[in-house]
């Protein structure tokens, strides 16, 4: 209990932390948000610059742009992004669903294909899954994510035209239509950008589970299980019980950098998640946005880290002793 | 278990949800969120959001493929010492929710941007504005203003006093019911972030119902521009090269439009930083470059080479007088030696007599123009460093005059010829760059008076003056001028090829004269 305790204060201190560096990590970047970026640029008028100074608290020294921000945030209050003037947390709730449901997607199709592909050419050294499947996928997991995506685009999306290539949604859907066809309409948009993000992480899954298991495969306990006359199946499950934990790390790791969503991926299919947001603040200097999206996706980081630690110890009693 | 998955998959690839029912829809690319579309709202990076904004909204007066014409003014009558506009409204213009536009609501926009800055323009020559009646208004001006017509009456969106009187944050209305306004088009929805815009036919519109009855803006990144338009995704997109017209030649339905060279790619030098504040290296840069080459590999095509009066010679107000720099690096060559830049130590770069290398850094994103630009220097034994970023860095850096050389690419070079003060006497500082400013005190005197003269002859000599002094100076070297090429469904539209681009010069589609019955 008392670890548990000590390890969330360190999680809260660290979080205090990450909100003074996530202030000035911005402000330390060339330009402002004033100073045009993107394809085009175009100059503000002198009356209109001062209005937007003065609305954002530009036109303040650093130190008390960061008390007022502070008390911002007390109240639960991100800004608003001096780009498009909505709030950010308006912001972050509408990116990170779609976000999450991506990169969701790809996460469970990586884990259970990598998984399952990882076992199978370890369990059947001769198979197809390990000539063939494991070589292919990890030398497609090399190609860069853009290269994967465009032959997707150009392949499944402008060829044979099966999946959008772009958006998270039809524009401008009919909202009226039956929800099965509105889920329908958003599986088949995250298709594609998911099918890039699969390649790129399904490798390694499928790496992990296979170095994982190998050690266990001969183990004299499977034998033992197999001398039982224990079917495949159960034998299997006593093996994958051991690399559970190293799994379920990596899984978790990964979710939680999913929060800050697929930069490259999310912009190539313009689809509209937390990656694409950062992206543009980035390009836009828009503070309150990049502020808003480094604190979420910090603050998912340390709060699987913390969950995975006390999961953890649970799970496995020699952590608990070690902690002890 | 397997034929479920195998049925999901099918009924993903399958199942297309239509868009919500309209028999007429004009579907336009776009690559960037312009916004919500209001006056205090809208995206001011790039011109997607103005675009979209002159659709909702009505101006003064408007462009057709020969200049101004009369809009929500019927008419105007200007005062004999330029300082004063007379506009006479049409008695029959109504806002989206129905409501009568009047004089009113015009003295109010104005008033209104005084308190918060229209974001487009500036607005801070108008001293005031006078309701004579129902339907007739007076602007005055605080001094002469040349430009005013084209510029802020043909550019400024009037909006409804009953919308927006006692706002005190308008940036911060973003309600459908907030984006009023009088012009063809209603907004009917807006998804921000993913910069989807779905505009309806505003039916009581005063110059006629507008056609086609829907018009959608899709955001689709820039380089799948073309590829969409190929797989019937959208209806409009445009594209900066020369082989999209090869690309769609021949076509069934879809035509291309070229527009006027709108977009300079230009070199900017930093006048306060040797070796680039030494007139002689900025000439000898300009023999060194081969503009046609460069044009040729970037645009893939013969876009117009940069004159050095930075006016595109196809603009009527180009000015012939202006010097020009032929491609000829021995003269490049002769202008450095004379500078005192030779090669002392035969290895190919040249030197000043200090024995120390010619050496300049070129701030850029990353486009191949500036890769072409130290191969070619390097050919003149110019070192050129390249200093590769992002570009608001870039932007930044040029703002604050902490570069030598900076290649930058941006609309704007068409229209009233007004830019070239806004340019070059630090009007305008953000990405045009402080450090490249015209010091010559006739320039800033020309300057000046182009802005007040009201006889159109005598501005034309000032402003062709300009570019002579321009051209000399060399404070920027128009490499080449850019041209959009937009590529549409001529069975939905006949587009129109607006005079000196949309209202200030942008290379756009959407000149609701477009969408309009015949005049």
């Amino acid at each position: 209990m008392r670890t548990a305790v000590r390890r969330i204060g360190r999680a809260a201190a660290l979080l205090g932390v990450i909100v003074a560096v996530n202030f000035i990590l911005p402000r330390l970047l060339p330009g402002t948000p004033l100073s045009g970026g993107g394809a085009e640029s175009v100059v503000l008028p002198a009356g209109a610059a001062a209005e937007i100074r003065a609305i954002y608290d530009l036109d303040r020294p650093t130190g008390e742009q960061f008390t007022r921000y502070l008390g911002a945030l007390a109240r639960g209050d991100f800004g608003r992004s001096i780009a498009s003037h909505r709030p950010v947390g308006d912001l972050l709730a509408d990116r990170l669903p779609r976000t999450l449901w991506l990169m969701g997607l790809a996460l469970a199709l990586s884990v259970a294909l990598g998984g399952w592909l990882g076992t199978a050419s370890l369990w059947r050294p001769r198979g197809a899954a390990a000539r063939l499947a494991a070589p292919v996928l990890v030398a497609l997991g090399a190609l860069p994510e853009a290269l994967v995506a465009l032959l997707l685009i150009v392949l499944l999306g402008t060829k044979l035209r099966w999946l959008p290539a772009f958006g998270a949604s039809t524009p401008f859907l009919d909202r009226t239509a039956p929800v099965w066809l509105q889920a329908a309409d958003l599986l088949r948009h995250a298709a594609l950008p998911s099918l890039t993000l699969v390649a790129a992480l399904l490798p390694a899954f499928l790496l992990l589970s296979r170095s994982v298991l190998a050690p266990v495969v001969s183990a004299p306990y499977l034998t033992v299980a197999r001398g039982k006359g224990l079917g495949e199946g159960r034998v299997l499950w006593h093996a994958w019980r051991n690399a559970m934990p190293a799994m379920l790390t990596m899984l978790g790791l990964r979710v939680a950098f999913a929060v800050s969503g697929a930069a490259v991926v999310e912009r190539i299919f313009a689809y509209p998640g937390m990656g694409l947001l950062l992206f543009e603040a980035i390009a836009r200097r828009d503070y309150p946005v990049m502020q808003g999206v480094f604190l979420v996706g910090s603050a998912a980081v340390i709060a699987m880290t913390l969950v995975l630690d006390l999961l953890a110890a649970v799970l496995d009693p020699r952590l608990r002793e070690e902690a002890a | 278990m397997a034929r479920a998955a195998a049925a999901l998959i099918l009924l993903v690839a399958l199942t297309g949800l239509p868009a919500a029912g309209q028999p007429s829809i004009f579907r336009v690319a776009w690559w960037a969120d312009g916004g919500f579309p209001t006056p205090f709202a809208f995206s001011t990076l790039g011109p997607g959001g103005i675009a979209r904004l002159s659709l909702l909204y009505d101006t003064l007066v408007w462009k057709d493929e020969r200049g101004v014409i009369p809009w929500l003014a019927e008419g105007w009558r200007a005062g004999a010492d330029g300082t004063a506009y007379v506009f006479t409204l049409p008695p029959d213009v109504r806002w989206h929710d129905g409501r009568p536009l009047t004089a009113r609501d015009v003295k109010f926009t104005f008033d209104y941007y005084r308190r918060h800055p229209f974001r487009w323009v500036d607005t801070s020559m108008v001293a005031s504005v006078e309701v004579r009646d129902r339907r007739t208004v007076v602007i005055r001006l605080t001094a002469p203003h040349a430009p005013f017509l084209e510029n802020v009456a043909g550019v400024v969106p009037i909006i409804p006093a009953h919308v927006w009187d006692g706002v005190a944050h308008p940036e911060r209305e973003q309600a459908l019911r907030m984006a009023v306004g009088s012009g063809p088009y209603r907004l009917l929805d807006y998804r921000p972030g993913s910069g989807l815009y779905r505009f309806g036919a505003f039916d009581g519109y005063f110059r006629g119902r507008p056609r086609p009855a829907e018009i959608h803006y899709l955001l689709i990144p820039a380089e799948r521009v073309v590829l969409a338009l190929q797989s019937g995704q959208v209806d409009a997109g445009a594209a900066t090269t020369y082989d999209v017209p090869d690309v769609f030649a021949g076509h069934p339905y879809l035509r291309v439009l070229e527009t006027e060279p709108l977009s300079v790619a230009r070199l900017i030098f930093n006048l306060d930083r040797p070796p680039t504040s030494l007139r002689p290296f900025r000439q000898a840069v300009a023999h060194a470059l081969n503009r046609e080459r460069i044009a040729s590999v970037v645009t893939r095509g013969p876009a117009p080479q940069g004159s050095a009066g930075v006016v595109p010679p196809t603009d009527p107000w180009h000015s012939a007088g202006a010097a020009q720099y032929a491609y000829d690096p021995s003269r490049a060559r002769a202008l450095l030696a004379a500078a005192g830049y030779e090669d002392r130590d035969g290895d190919g770069w040249l030197e000043d007599r200090r024995g120390a290398r010619l050496s300049v850094e070129l701030v850029s994103s990353p486009v191949p123009d500036a890769q072409l630009v130290q191969q070619m220097l390097r050919e003149a034994g110019v070192e050129v460093r390249l200093r590769t970023v992002d570009p608001a860095t870039r932007a930044a850096l040029a703002a604050e005059g902490r570069f030598q050389m900076l290649f930058t690419a941006h609309i704007g070079s068409g229209g009233d010829p007004d830019y070239l003060r806004t340019w070059f006497t630090g009007a305008e500082a953000n990405q045009y760059a402080a450090g490249s400013r015209m010091r010559s005190p006739e320039y800033l005197r020309l300057a000046r008076l182009q802005l007040a003269a009201l006889d159109p002859e005598a501005r034309r000599r000032y402003v062709e003056r300009m570019q002579v002094l321009l051209s000399r100076e060399l404070p920027t070297l128009p490499l080449y001028y850019r041209r959009f090429f937009w590529v549409y469904d001529g069975r939905k539209l006949t587009p129109i090829a607006t005079a000196g681009g949309l209202l200030n010069g942008l290379p756009l589609l959407e000149n609701k004269l477009a969408f309009l019955p015949p005049r």
